[in-house]
């Protein structure tokens, strides 16, 4: 009984901080078409920021929040730099070049900071236990999962009441209709990559929180959860990308849980193999779109 | 009449003749003048020009791009080393090693096609969910297939040693081995472009609704090009194994991936001529700018680590270059394959017409 | 001078020419149709206009200024309008959200509540259907939709690409009873039409166009009384015939 209440606040907790990532993505992917790989690298700055910060005496929640800011200004300076003058081109140069991007920020962690990992100290609060009956709940799971569902629920609300969501969510349906009735692709494409930086910042510092460290390749595996989610989700929706998400963090829980020790190694190939599987019955993802993932100029 | 039915049998051999001059020329080039360095740099090169081409075949005749050609290589690495190993080695480098593989004792040419085929049948199974995909969620699940059987590699101690070293393995690929399969990748890709598959395969990139209606199962054709390809890679990962002779998973990955795309791209992926030019010049530059990267670590003139220096040259390069002719160096018509061009621009263009439409 | 001026207009793609020099005028308050065959290039010619598609060659000149360089975005806010073909709602967004977007280059709240209250009067179904996925709509509403979209931006010009396009014949009518209304209260409207009858009859004026040129202009009497509208609308099979005929 106690575990499974552990398991469940658990896989909430990582599968909102898989939703936040995979939002993050597909929120460009919407507009562009393009999976953008140096996303994973974002999380990087967030935690390099945070390591050289901390021996400073900002107090940690600037940290965090200049962490976000850092992130937010490298996804925008990555989109105006090398996305934009590609755009006209073909899907695989943007996806290549999102790869360039991501190298070029990795070397660059390596030869200015260090190619070790980097301890970040994350406050004795948050990595602390509480106790529920005979449960043992981390502190750390709770705030990320509120946090994360904050921001979630914040980021709906955006894209649902206001004129700059409306506007973004209508460049994912038809991007060129949305520039003849007087919208600029410039514009839309630069907030695009503002929200995907500022979601890719919470769950960077959320992410580096649980794991205390920071490296050059931190980002791969949150690259990778956020990609995973998108596809299974479904590709085009902000839906599809938080159902998938919330599929991902559950899964890699209740892997972790009941798979053998001898095969927990594996985890990750267990988890990729299952959502091959998934993709096999269904290709177009858990959350059927309506419209094909095709680019249009 | 005569000249009219000749020109277009010029124009499918004259490129496949410049690229097999152009190698020639590197190979005799490095065996009468090259040192040990440039012996060993242009026969890793060759090796990729294997790998590049069998990449091509796919993603330049497709339009779908693959992140995962790298791991079926490392397949076909891995899969060949395991047989080729003879067994005193294997007890000392594999020690946990299942006890039937353990006895196996095959050749070069056996050891590597068996890696091949491995990587081929890999490839097959996972290329039935994987081709079915559209274009953008093939590449990027094409992507997790790359961290998977990275994964599975790194782990599966008992067969791969884990992330640890491989070694053991004999010395079998020198120059002239990885040109001979070089020059019959070249011949392989033209072949497999001007095929009725490869015809089918560049329709379906072309236009797939157009392909559709017309009556080929575009799933079907990726599919088997997938595979043959896969096979291909999996052939240059052995002939790597055996030249390299010890290696980890990880030198497998990401850079390589990268470096391989690279050299398709700034080639052009679409073009045989292309992708052959895209190694050598990426060799080239990759190479100079790691050795002024040593020397400048050895004289220890800047403040910094210079270690990851040649990947952001090469990365901004790339950026720079995808910018300015996204369809690579040569990007349409084949190096040499210029006779009778016209009407080849024409047909393009009106393929072009359809997509943009 | 005339609202729309376009000189010597060509556009390729690829190595194919789709429009080889052609001349259109537009005055203020005029509804000017262009009409041809499939495939002679209406639709190449009113992208140009709007600047989805470059144009390799010629000007277009709105107001006195050149436009042919402009993006897409810049042209509507000078005022033109485009209802492509395939009506280009958006089909995840609500029908009120779609008009919404409309509206965002007015940035007079009053004069919006104002056009909306308009437009509602003038297609009372978009009001039912507000809170409705944009997606659901039937293709006549989908194309009211479209159509009143483009009036909320306030154009100085509305284009019209085939509007009649895959619609039953009674809404077929409602729509160029549309059409009439709007020119009747002082829109300017260009309008491409496979249905040159109907077009016709509610033009000014009136252009045909022959693969990639303007084969005929004039006011709609004069082009009928010159042209074989039967064989306007199938291309080149007016010259292929008066070949045979000596």
């Amino acid at each position: 009984m106690n575990e499974v209440l552990q398991v469940v606040v658990n896989a909430l907790s990582l599968g909102s901080l898989h939703a936040l990532l995979a939002l993050g993505l597909v929120m460009v992917f919407g507009i562009l078409k393009l999976v953008n790989f140096a996303y994973g690298e974002l999380i990087m700055v967030a935690g390099y920021t945070w390591f050289v910060l901390q021996p400073s005496w900002v107090p940690l929640i600037l940290i965090m929040l200049v962490a976000i800011v850092a992130v937010v200004i490298t996804s925008v300076a990555t989109e105006r730099i090398a996305f934009r003058p590609l755009r006209s081109g073909s899907m695989n140069a943007m996806l290549i070049t999102s790869f360039a991007v991501s190298t070029i920020l990795q070397s660059s962690a390596l030869i200015f900071v260090s190619p070790r990992p980097s301890v970040i100290n994350v406050p004795r609060g948050l990595t602390s236990y509480i106790s529920v009956g005979p449960a043992q709940i981390s502190v750390l799971n709770l705030v990320i999962f509120a946090v994360s569902i904050v921001t979630l629920l914040g980021l709906m609300l955006v894209m649902q009441k206001t004129r700059l969501g409306i506007t973004l969510r209508a460049a994912a349906d038809d991007f060129r209709m949305l520039q003849l009735l007087g919208i600029r692709a410039d514009q839309v494409i630069a907030t695009a990559f503002v929200i995907s930086g500022l979601l890719a910042g919470i769950a960077g510092v959320l992410w580096v929180s649980r794991i205390g460290m920071v490296w050059p390749t931190i980002g791969m595996t949150p690259l990778l959860i956020a990609i995973i989610a998108i596809v299974v989700g479904g590709m085009n929706s902000l839906k599809g990308a938080i159902v998938g998400g919330f599929f991902m963090g559950a899964l890699h829980i209740i892997m972790q849980t009941f798979l053998p020790q001898n095969l927990l190694a594996f985890l990750d190939a267990f988890i990729f193999g299952v959502v091959i599987l998934v993709l096999v019955f269904r290709p177009e993802g858990i959350v059927k779109g309506r419209f094909q993932t095709e680019r249009i100029g | 009449m005569t000249q009219l039915s000749r020109l277009p049998l010029a124009r499918k051999t004259l490129p496949v003749i410049i690229t097999l001059g152009a190698l020639v020329v590197i190979a005799v080039g490095v065996s009468l003048f090259g040192s040990t360095v440039t012996n060993r740099i242009v026969t890793v090169m060759f090796v990729h020009v294997v790998l590049v081409l069998g990449l091509q075949l796919f993603m330049g005749n497709s339009g779908i791009l693959s992140f995962a050609h790298v791991g079926f290589m490392a397949i076909g690495a891995y899969g060949s080393a395991l047989m080729s190993i003879p067994a005193e080695n294997k007890s000392r480098s594999l020690p946990n090693l299942y006890e039937p593989l353990m006895g196996v004792e095959l050749g070069f040419l056996p050891a590597i096609l068996v890696g091949a085929a491995t990587a081929g049948l890999f490839a097959a199974i996972t290329g039935v969910a994987l081709m079915r995909l559209s274009d953008t969620a093939a590449a990027i699940s094409s992507f997790a297939l790359l961290v998977i059987i990275n994964v599975v590699l790194s782990q599966w101690n008992e067969v791969t040693n884990g992330p640890r070293t491989l070694s053991g393995i004999l010395k079998y690929t020198d120059m002239w081995t990885a040109f001979g399969w070089a020059a019959i990748g070249v011949i392989v890709a033209f072949l497999f472009k001007e095929s009725s598959l490869g015809m089918k395969l560049r329709a379906s990139r072309d236009n797939l609704h157009a392909a559709d209606a017309i009556g080929i199962n575009v799933t079907r054709t990726r599919w088997i090009s997938f595979v043959f390809s896969a096979f291909i890679a999996g052939l240059a990962g052995g002939l790597w194994a055996h030249f390299i002779t010890s290696f980890q998973p990880d030198a497998l990955y990401f850079e390589m991936t990268f470096l391989v795309l690279m050299m398709l791209v700034v080639g052009g992926p679409h073009t045989i001529t292309g992708a052959t030019l895209g190694v050598i010049i990426v060799t080239v530059v990759n190479e100079g700018l790691r050795s002024i990267e040593n020397n400048l670590a050895l004289s220890g003139a800047l403040p910094f680590k210079t270690v990851g220096m040649t990947e952001i040259v090469l990365a901004v390069v790339l950026i720079i270059m995808l910018a300015l002719r996204p369809g690579g160096i040569i990007h349409t018509v084949e190096l040499g394959g210029g006779v009778g061009r016209r009407r080849e621009l024409q047909t393009s263009a009106s393929s072009q017409k359809g997509t943009r439409r | 001078m005339s609202l729309l001026e376009v000189t010597d207009l060509h556009v390729r793609y690829g190595a194919i020419p789709a429009l080889k020099g052609i001349d259109l005028r537009v005055e203020e308050g005029e509804l000017v149709a262009v009409v041809g065959a499939n495939g002679a290039g209406k639709t190449t010619t009113l992208a140009a206009i709007a600047g989805a598609h470059r144009a390799s060659g010629g000007k277009i000149i709105l107001d006195g200024q050149e436009i042919q360089r402009r993006r897409s975005a810049d042209i509507a806010r000078r005022g033109i309008a485009l209802v492509p073909e395939d009506r280009g709602i958006f089909p995840s967004l609500t029908v009120d959200e779609n008009l919404r977007l409309g509206s965002y280059l007015v940035h007079d709240a009053t004069e919006v509540t104002r056009m909306r209250s308009q437009i509602f009067e003038r297609f009372p179904i978009l009001e039912q259907r507000a809170d409705q996925g944009a997606g659901t709509l039937s293709g006549g509403e989908q194309q009211q939709l479209a159509i009143a979209r483009a009036l909320l931006t306030k154009p100085r010009l509305l284009m019209l690409d085939e509007p009649s396009l895959g619609l039953s014949p009674a809404l077929v009518d409602r729509v160029f009873e549309v059409i009439e209304d709007l020119h009747r209260e002082g829109v300017t409207i260009l309008l491409v039409e496979q249905n040159a009858t109907r077009a016709l009859d509610l033009a000014d004026r009136a252009y045909v166009l022959t693969t990639g040129v303007m084969t005929a202009s004039g006011t709609t009497d004069q082009i009928r009384a010159s042209v074989d509208i039967e064989s306007a609308y199938l291309g080149g099979v007016q010259s292929a015939n008066s070949e045979e005929k000596p």
